[in-house]
């Protein structure tokens, strides 16, 4: 059995279901994101888990004890939340021992492991700085500090990230994630930033419209996509629609762009069979023009190019629409709007969703 | 120990912004400053200066410089009585307007939606009535033979009719539906800088409802507490439709007395001093909040 369960968890505001039967199962230790475009119910899941909002159905397990209906002070849970939630009145000292102070603890030992917990964060000497004295990182460090000294039994992110900008974000998550791993305790951590929860988490649930679309590591999540929903919110996705058709023993997709994709033997698809095929930017490959033959082979016209640093981002439009390809910036000239390229897309290369 | 930074960014505590750079738009500010001076200070200035005139019963008033009346109310045991029972009323006045103020200031700022505006209408729907037609409504219902009386009366409960007129009870109890509004305001615009998630934060930390309130909800409060408190009490002690409604001369209310010296008795050096003591009296006490606030701003506290 998980640690940390959640079955058929379920939320009504007013007309809107905004969690929908979600099952969800964290292990000891793990480091779980609940990842989905805002409004999905992320945060309410994460909020039911705290006790901060009843579910109309299903139930909270953790350790083995259903803990549903108890209030949030009885769970000992480390909550971080978006915007901090720093109380103005105390000094980060009194802000991280407010917890601790509530255990009735001695004062001493209140002293040694606010003193410790603000060390792991680096705020040692900050201690009777008020929260508005502190930059809006520090402020998150602080937050990180009151959540772990308590020694919580799962920690609770909800988006703590989404007010720092993008180089302390960066650093910020490979902090919070070496903090968790080294102490061990469980952690679920709501974002709508993909690249953060591919980047931290040992599985991520994707969530969208309440409902729990896939839950998987980060590579199967990005690989192996469960539905157009994950392929789409998960990077970018360029989707395909098209028809199988039979040429001697060879199933081959040809899409509404008029591409003829052949499948892999192995593939399960019969012919007249409606289909989409996911790809991603950086799997199209660009080649010379001319290759009319070669299978999956198209050609097009640049629109416009994107310069990202490490990767060039080209989009070509071709018969019936557009694909965005990624190509890595090897130092040659760009591509000019207009010019004609060549596309080959393989089969390997596609996601394959029945319709 | 092993640390998990490799280094830390680069990222400054924004400046405290300093109040002394402030543009001073002085020609936009102009009119205003002009209809204020005309309205505000010229009386105010000819009003200190009568204070320092001279008038003997019966007799006209005296261009002077003395400080006679001052004299006067310091040491004639009428004033003391007066200034004892305008504070004991202020003091009673304000202590109620908290406790009833503050639970209605927690809703008000917890509730939303059509909830809101109707708590909004009752509490704040007094203020759209003038306070004489308030007062005269709180006659009808506290006199002796008013509805109170006569409700308790035909209950059997009470056999004489309880005087609730030309006393501080009274009194007291119009001026507190009269200053409620006040403390409920500046209450609940305390609170409602609070973020319903510091609560969550403290409830997760392990706090149950009456530690997060004493712990979180009324230090945030206190501003608006303070604030409120000394709005109703300065408010209690300029008051003056009320008191003379109510308390009738014979309940010696400073503003009443004030009144009495200026408009029975003509003796106008005397009121205006009494409105001078008056003034300092509520400047002094707007300079202890203000004093307060500054501190806690030292202190980097809240706001
Ligand atoms: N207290 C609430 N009352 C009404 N609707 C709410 C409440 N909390 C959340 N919602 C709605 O539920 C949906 C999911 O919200 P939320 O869990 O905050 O999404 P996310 O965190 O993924 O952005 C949203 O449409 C939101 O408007
Ligand atoms: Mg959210």
């Amino acid at each position: 059995m998980a640690y940390l369960e959640l079955t058929s968890l379920q939320k009504r505001f007013g007309g809107l279901t905004a969690v929908d039967s979600v099952s969800l199962a964290v292990q000891e230790g793990e480091f779980f994101a609940l990842l989905g475009p805002s409004g999905c119910g992320k945060t309410t899941t994460l909020r039911m888990v705290a006790g901060l909002v009843t579910p109309d159905r299903g139930s909270v397990i953790l350790g083995g004890k259903d803990i549903t209906t108890e209030p949030p002070r009885a769970r000992n849970l480390g909550m971080v939340f978006q915007s901090y939630a720093l109380f103005p009145h105390l000094t980060v000292f009194e802000n991280v021992a407010f917890g601790l102070s509530l255990r009735r603890q001695a004062a001493a030992a209140i002293r040694e492991r606010v003193a410790q917990a603000l060390d792991m964060v680096q705020l040692t000497g900050m201690e009777h700085r008020y929260p508005k004295q502190l930059s809006g990182g520090q402020q998150q460090r602080v937050a990180l500090a009151r959540a772990v000294v308590v020694q919580p039994r799962v920690l609770l992110f909800d988006e703590p990230l989404s007010n720092l900008d993008a180089k302390l974000r960066e650093h910020m998550r490979e902090e919070i994630r070496a903090l968790q791993k080294r102490l061990g305790i469980t952690a679920v951590y709501v974002t709508h930033d993909q690249t953060e929860a591919l980047a931290v988490a040992d599985r991520i649930a994707v969530m969208y419209m309440g409902k729990v679309q896939q839950c998987d590591t980060p590579v199967r999540v990005y690989e192996q996509p469960a539905n157009e929903l994950v392929a789409d919110f998960i990077g970018q996705t360029n989707l395909l629609r098209g028809c199988v058709k039979q040429a001697g023993d060879q199933l081959t997709v040809v899409t509404q762009h008029a591409i003829c994709v052949p499948l892999a033997r192995d593939v399960n698809a019969r012919p007249g069979q409606e289909l989409a095929l996911a790809v991603r930017p950086e799997r199209i490959r660009l080649v010379a023009t001319g290759r009319a033959e070669s299978p999956g082979y198209t050609e097009g016209q640049v629109e416009h190019c994107s310069y990202l640093g490490s990767q060039i981002q080209v989009r070509v439009v071709i018969q019936n629409g557009a694909l965005l390809v990624n190509t890595a910036n090897l130092g040659g000239p760009l591509l000019q709007p207009g010019q004609r390229v060549g596309i080959e897309i393989h089969a390997e290369d596609c996601i394959i969703f029945a319709n | 120990m092993q640390k998990t930074a490799l280094s830390l960014p680069i990222e400054q505590v924004a400046p405290r912004r300093r109040t002394g750079e402030q543009q001073w738009p002085f020609p936009a500010l102009l009119p205003v400053l002009l209809l204020l001076l005309v309205s505000f200070a010229v009386p105010l200035a000819a009003m200190v200066r009568m204070s320092f005139n001279t008038k003997a019963s019966g007799q006209d008033i005296v261009e002077a410089f003395s400080l006679v009346n001052y004299a006067t109310i310091l040491s004639d045991n009428f004033y003391y009585e007066v200034f004892g029972t305008t504070f004991g009323v202020a003091i009673a006045v304000t202590f109620f307007c908290l406790v009833f103020g503050f639970p209605l200031a927690v809703a008000y700022s917890h509730t939303r939606g059509t909830r809101k505006a109707l708590l909004a209408t009752i509490i704040l729907g007094p203020l759209l009535i003038n306070v004489v037609v308030r007062t005269y409504g709180w006659l009808i219902l506290l006199s002796n033979r008013g509805l109170v009386n006569e409700f308790l009366h035909g209950l059997g409960l009470i056999q004489d009719p309880i005087k609730f007129l030309y006393n501080p009870f009274g009194v007291g109890i119009a001026l507190v539906h009269v200053f409620l509004p006040f403390m409920v305001l500046s209450i609940s615009a305390a609170l409602q800088t609070m973020e319903p998630s510091l609560a969550e934060a403290a409830e997760t930390l392990g706090a149950d409802k009456p530690t997060v309130f004493r712990r979180v909800t009324l230090p945030l409060a206190m501003p608006g507490v303070v604030a409120g408190c000394i709005l109703v009490f300065s408010g209690t002690l300029g008051a003056f439709a009320s008191p003379l409604v109510l308390g009738g001369t014979s309940l010696r209310m400073l503003v009443v007395v004030i009144y009495t010296n200026a408009l029975i008795l003509f003796n106008w050096p005397r009121s205006a001093a009494l409105a001078v003591v008056l003034l300092v009296l509520v400047l002094f006490l707007l300079w202890l909040q203000e004093r307060w606030r500054a501190g806690r701003a030292a202190e980097g506290g809240a706001q």
